[in-house]
C-alpha cells in the first residue's frame, strides 16, 4: 500500500536522500593502536556534485576516505555505495590513492598502468581489444598526458604520475571518483589540468570527492564540503558549512599562516 | 662427454631460475628481499626436521620454509616490534637452532659446506622430480595470480579499493618465495639463494619496458647464468653454485652500462 505524501517523515526523507546518494557514511569510526583517527562520522554526499573532505593535518580525511573503500577496517559504521554495498558498486566507483608513485625498478609504460585499471573489467576471460586501447588514449588525452603514453612511468614527476592516476581512474568510466588529496605536491599546471577534469565530470552527471588540504581554494574548487576533525563538524554547501566557526573549531583556534579563513563577500 | 650428474644440473637449474625469474621480479619490486634471507636461514632447521622424521630433506626444506612465511606473515601483520628487527631474530635462531639440532645427530654426516653453498652436481633423479612439480604449481599460480600481483605491485592501497585480496595475494608470493628458495637451495646453497633470486629480475630490468618482458628475460638469464657458470665450473675446477651466481653478476653489470633511461624514451 502507497504511503500518503502527508505522512511522509524527516526520517524517510533522509532514507530516500541516502538511496539516490553515491555515498553515505553512518557511524564511521576508525580507530589506530586504540586511538580514533575517525569517530563517528556520519555524511551523506551529494550526486552530481563535488564535495571536499576538509581539515587539518591528522583529521583522519584519507583514513575516512579509506573505511569507505574497505582499505582499513573500521571499527565501527558502514559506507554505503549509490544504496548498496561497495563490492556490488564496483563498476561505478574509481579511486586515485595519495601520491601513488611507482618505483623506477617497476617496467611499465604509461599506457600499461592505465590499462591496468581496466582489467578487473573483463574477468578473468576477457581480452583486452581495440575498444579498450581507445578508452585508454582517451583518458590520457583528458589529463593531457596523451604525449607520455609510451613512457616508462617511473620516469615521471610526482604530478605527471597523478595525471596518470587520474586517467586510470577514468578510463574506468565510473560514476563515483574519490580523490585522495590529488593536488598535494602537484606543480600548478597539473593542480589547473586536474580540476579541469572533475569540472567536466561535474557537468556529466558524475560525483566527486576528494580529501583536500587548502583552504585558500576550497570555494573556488567544491560546491559541498565536510569539515571534520576526527569527529565530524559541518557539512553541506560550502556556503554554510565552509564557516570561520567551523574551521575554528577544525583547526582548534591556531589557524596556520597563510591559511585564508573565508570571508562572506557581499553578492 | 657429459655425465648423467652434469645433464641433471643443468636441468634442474635451469628449471628452478624459471621460477626464480618471474618471482625475482616481484621480490625486487614489492622489495621483499630481506623475507628471502630470512627464508633461507630455516634451511638447516629443515634439514635436522627431516632426518628427525625421516622424510627426504629436501621436502622437509620446502615445508619448513612454508611454515616459517606463514609465520612471518603473521609477524607482519601485529609485530610486537619493528618487522625488521623480528625477522632478525627469528631467521637467526632457527639458524642456531639448525645447527644445534644437527649437532645432535652424531650418527648422521651431514654435508654442512653442500647447504651452505649448495651443491648442483649432486642434484638426484628424486631432487629433480620435486625441483620440475615445484616449478610448475610456481610458474600456474603467478600466471593465474598474474593481475592481481600487479595490482599490488603498482598500489597496493589502490588494489585493495577495487577489491583484490591484498593479504592473500601477498600471501602466495610470500609462500611462492618459499619455494623457489628451498629448492635453489640445493643448487646454490642458502648463502646464495637469494642472489638467485634477485640478482637476474635486478639484471633483466635494464632490457625491458613492461613488466611480462622482465619477468620472462629474468628467466632467460638466469637460464643462461646456469648453463655458463656449470661450464665455467667444470672448465676451471670451481664450485659451480658460485660460479652461476658471478655470471648473473655480469648479465647485472652489462645492464647497468645499458643507457635504459634513453632507450625507452619515446
Amino acid at each position: 500500500m502507497q504511503a500518503p505524501l502527508e505522512d511522509v517523515t524527516a526520517r524517510d526523507a533522509r532514507e530516500r536522500a541516502d538511496q539516490d546518494s553515491p555515498l553515505v557514511l553512518r557511524g564511521m569510526t576508525v580507530a589506530y593502536d586504540q586511538k580514533p583517527a575517525v569517530f563517528s562520522v556520519d555524511a551523506t554526499f551529494r550526486s552530481g556534485k563535488i564535495s571536499g573532505i576538509i581539515g587539518p593535518n591528522g583529521a583522519g580525511k584519507s583514513t575516512l576516505l579509506r573505511a569507505a573503500l574497505g582499505v582499513v577496517k573500521p571499527l565501527a559504521g558502514r559506507a554505503t555505495f549509490f544504496g548498496s554495498t561497495l563490492a556490488r558498486s564496483r563498476n561505478r566507483v574509481a579511486y586515485v590513492p595519495q601520491r601513488a608513485s611507482v618505483d623506477w625498478d617497476f617496467p611499465a609504460r604509461v599506457v600499461d598502468v592505465v590499462a591496468q585499471g581496466l582489467y578487473r573489467r573483463l574477468g578473468l576471460l576477457g581480452r583486452f581489444g581495440r575498444e579498450h586501447d581507445g578508452m585508454v588514449m582517451a583518458a590520457l588525452e583528458r589529463v593531457g598526458m596523451e604525449d607520455f603514453a609510451s613512457r616508462q612511468i617511473g620516469q615521471l614527476s610526482g604530478g605527471q604520475q597523478q595525471r596518470v592516476f587520474l586517467a586510470r581512474a577514468l578510463a574506468q568510466d565510473a560514476r563515483l571518483y574519490l580523490l585522495d588529496e590529488p593536488f598535494a605536491g602537484v606543480d600548478a599546471a597539473t593542480e589547473r589540468a586536474i580540476i579541469k577534469v572533475l569540472k567536466a565530470l561535474r557537468s556529466e552527471g558524475g560525483t566527486v570527492i576528494a580529501v583536500h588540504h587548502d583552504l585558500s581554494t576550497v570555494e573556488e574548487y567544491f560546491d559541498e564540503v565536510l569539515v571534520m576533525n576526527v569527529r565530524k563538524i559541518s557539512a553541506g554547501p560550502v556556503e554554510t558549512a565552509f564557516t570561520p566557526e567551523a574551521l575554528d573549531i577544525a583547526y582548534g583556534g591556531r589557524l596556520e599562516p597563510g591559511m585564508r579563513v573565508p570571508q562572506k563577500e557581499p553578492a | 662427454m657429459f655425465a648423467d650428474f652434469f645433464f641433471r644440473a643443468l636441468i634442474g637449474g635451469i628449471a628452478i631460475t624459471l621460477a626464480a625469474g618471474p618471482i625475482g621480479c616481484f621480490v625486487v619490486w614489492l622489495q621483499v628481499a630481506y623475507f628471502g634471507t630470512a627464508l633461507a636461514h630455516t634451511v638447516l632447521l629443515g634439514v635436522a626436521l627431516g632426518y628427525l622424521l625421516s622424510i627426504d630433506p629436501a621436502l622437509a626444506v620446502l615445508i619448513t620454509c612454508f611454515l616459517f612465511a606463514g609465520c612471518l606473515m603473521l609477524l607482519e601483520r601485529r609485530a610486537p616490534v619493528s618487522l625488521d628487527t623480528v625477522l632478525g631474530v627469528l631467521a637467526h635462531i632457527a639458524l642456531a637452532g639448525g645447527l644445534v639440532a644437527l649437532a645432535f645427530m652424531e650418527q648422521m654426516r651431514v654435508d654442512l659446506l653442500g647447504y651452505l653453498f649448495g651443491d648442483i652436481l649432486s642434484i638426484g633423479h628424486a631432487d629433480l622430480w620435486l625441483i620440475t612439480g615445484t616449478v610448475a604449481v610456481t610458474l600456474t599460480a603467478v600466471s593465474w595470480q598474474w593481475h592481481n600481483l600487479l595490482a599490488i605491485t603498482i598500489d597496493r592501497d589502490l588494489a585493495a579499493a577495487e577489491g583484490v585480496p591484498v593479504e592473500r595475494v601477498r600471501l602466495l608470493l610470500i609462500f611462492l618465495l618459499a619455494a623457489v628458495i628451498a629448492i635453489g637451495m640445493k643448487m646454490v646453497g642458502m648463502l646464495l639463494v637469494v642472489a638467485l633470486v634477485i640478482i637476474p629480475a635486478a639484471a633483466a630490468r635494464r632490457f625491458a619496458s613492461t613488466p611480462e618482458f622482465m619477468a620472462i628475460m629474468a628467466a632467460v638469464i638466469g637460464a643462461i647464468s646456469v648453463g655458463a657458470g656449470l661450464m665455467v665450473s667444470l672448465a676451471w675446477d670451481i664450485p659451480a653454485g658460485p660460479a652461476i651466481v658471478l655470471v648473473s653478476g655480469i648479465f647485472f653489470l652489462a645492464g647497468l652500462a645499458n643507457p635504459v633511461r634513453k632507450v625507452f624514451r619515446s
